[in-house]
């Protein structure tokens, strides 16, 4: 048996109703990765002596009668470019393993702890965040549970991975162009991408600052509320933190009651296999959603996003490019070093078009409350496979998984993704949009639809014991 | 390609990048996706409104 028999916030109700030790937890699941991570690769380091300190100090709360908080002993694990303390960042790097250890844990981390949650460990991911299937040069390939041969899907490979073979029921990991999503569409989990500015990135080593978000994973629609509710929030110290009120805690009943609810048309009805787009028809038709609508310019947002990733990356890492270029990742160096080489016209163009793209989306969603659309234009690629044939042509398969989430971060939107369905053993997922600061709105569209048993969780525990 | 291989070597000569000769393919095919990108932008006309 896994620790994750039951989601966090199941786990952190019966740690305070004294049901169960937090340490009992947090030995499970330290127990389960012993077990079972050497297959799936998704951590990169694991804490044993800080979770079951923790652990056992949410347990002397409970038993002084204290309130540990609404994670009380729930084990979480986080993506490796979040801070710890007294660990080193890698961020997925041989670089930046030779950094000194971090003094403080990052401020996400931080909340969560807080919370009660244990943190258990660190995960693997693509090298600076740069690519979408974690086959890291340096830390080896992040499997996907559902199937051993194939990816997780990237950059927080490892976040998606440890939720999916129940490791862990929640992790953080982060978002520039998709890589929340991309790994929970291809893991069966869902995650939490939220509004830029939404979520503290104060201790997350950055990829590319005007566009990275922090978000959780998870099995359940109350743990992303729970984990919201946990996190958001205005961060003096982050400078592209959001100066706005919290929110309430989201009220995950109302169900679909007064929303407006669409399915995006053109370019995310096309270019993915037929499986891919038809999970979005497929939840379409249970909601009697037959709204269709189009996000014009998409494809150009995608475009522009390239460009920004790939500029801004580059000039963060500028130095070590210049001083040991033979330590990145390959396929991460040469990417970096082209961004480096484009000429600056082309990212100012690219933020002048994003400002323009940001306006649209805002007009946009004054006449709907959430849009529907794929995940991913197909399910886990193999381990090393380098192209994958969509309407009869080949695409580069580690860029093209970002196909249809890059136009969706560029305008810096939220998004709820769920695992809406699978094709051969292999999870698909569907993006739920919203406009700008409306996670809430999200959450409780998941929650309805969890109810009505359209959020499609496949079981990977055990299929790789 | 021989342009933008042109315009690479003297950029990355500026930038006192060092490119080892096997990286340059990689590079360039990566270059030439980010020039194809920046053409795609600019052919907007973000003048047009956005209502």
């Amino acid at each position: 048996m896994t620790q994750a028999s039951g989601d966090a916030v199941g786990i952190a109700r019966e740690v305070r109703a004294g049901a169960r030790s937090a340490l009992d937890v947090a030995e499970r699941a330290i127990a389960a990765i012993a077990a079972g991570d050497e297959a799936v690769n998704s951590f990169t380091g694991v804490l044993a002596d800080r979770a079951l300190a923790d652990a056992r100090r949410v347990d002397e709360l409970v038993a002084g009668g204290g309130d540990p908080g609404p994670l009380a002993g729930a084990p979480f694990a986080v993506k490796n470019l979040f801070d710890v303390a007294g660990e080193v960042t890698v961020a997925g790097s041989k670089i930046s393993a030779e950094d000194p250890p971090a003094s403080a844990d990052g401020e996400a981390v931080r909340r969560l702890s807080q919370a009660g949650g244990v943190l258990v460990g660190m995960l693997n991911m693509d090298e600076y965040a740069y690519g979408f299937t974690t086959e890291n040069a340096h830390y080896g390939a992040c499997r996907n549970p559902h199937d051993l041969t194939r990816v997780a899907g990237g950059s927080s490979g490892g976040s998606g991975a440890a939720v999916a073979a129940g490791f862990v029921p929640l992790t953080l990991g982060s978002d520039t162009n998709g890589s929340l999503r991309v790994p929970a569409a291809l893991c069966g989990v869902l995650s939490l991408k939220p509004t830029s500015g939404r979520i503290s990135c104060r201790g997350v080593l950055p990829f590319c600052d005007t566009l990275d978000v922090v978000g959780p994973l998870a099995a359940s629609v109350r743990d992303l509320a729970v984990s919201f509710d946990v996190l958001h929030g205005y961060d003096p110290k982050d400078p592209l933190s959001a100066d706005r009120p919290r929110d309430p805690a989201p009220d995950l009943r109302g169900g679909l009651d007064g929303l407006r609810l669409a399915v995006a048309d053109g370019y995310f009805a096309r270019g993915g296999t037929p499986e891919a787009i038809g999970v979005v028809d497929e939840l379409a038709q249970a909601l009697g959603v037959g709204r269709r609508i189009s996000i014009a310019h998409a494809a150009q947002a995608r475009a522009a996003a390239m460009v920004i990733t790939a500029t801004e990356g580059a000039q963060r890492h500028l130095e070590s490019l210049r001083r040991r270029p033979g330590d990145f990742d390959p396929m991460t160096r040469d990417r970096f070093l082209a961004g480096a080489l484009a000429p600056a016209r082309a990212y100012l163009q690219a933020q002048e078009f994003r400002r323009w793209f940001r306006r649209r989306i805002v007009a946009l969603f004054e006449t709907v409350d959430v849009i529907l659309a794929p995940a991913t234009p197909f399910p886990a690629p193999l381990v090393g496979q380098r192209e994958a044939i969509v309407d009869g042509a080949s695409v580069p398969t580690q860029a093209y998984l970002g196909a249809y989430t890059q136009p969706i971060s560029f305008a810096g939107l939220p998004v709820l993704t769920i695992p809406a369905g699978a094709v051969d053993g292999l999870p698909l997922g569907v993006q739920l949009i919203a406009t700008h600061f409306a996670e809430a709105t999200l959450l409780r569209v998941g929650a309805e639809l969890e109810e009505r048993g359209l959020v499609r969780k496949a079981e990977a525990v055990g299929r790789w014991r | 390609m021989d342009e933008l291989d042109t315009y690479a070597r003297a950029a990355a000569g500026l930038a006192t990048l060092e490119i080892e000769e096997a990286w340059w393919p990689g590079v360039l095919r990566h270059l030439k996706v980010l020039v194809d990108n920046a053409a795609i932008v600019e052919a907007i006309d973000t003048t047009e409104s956005s209502s």
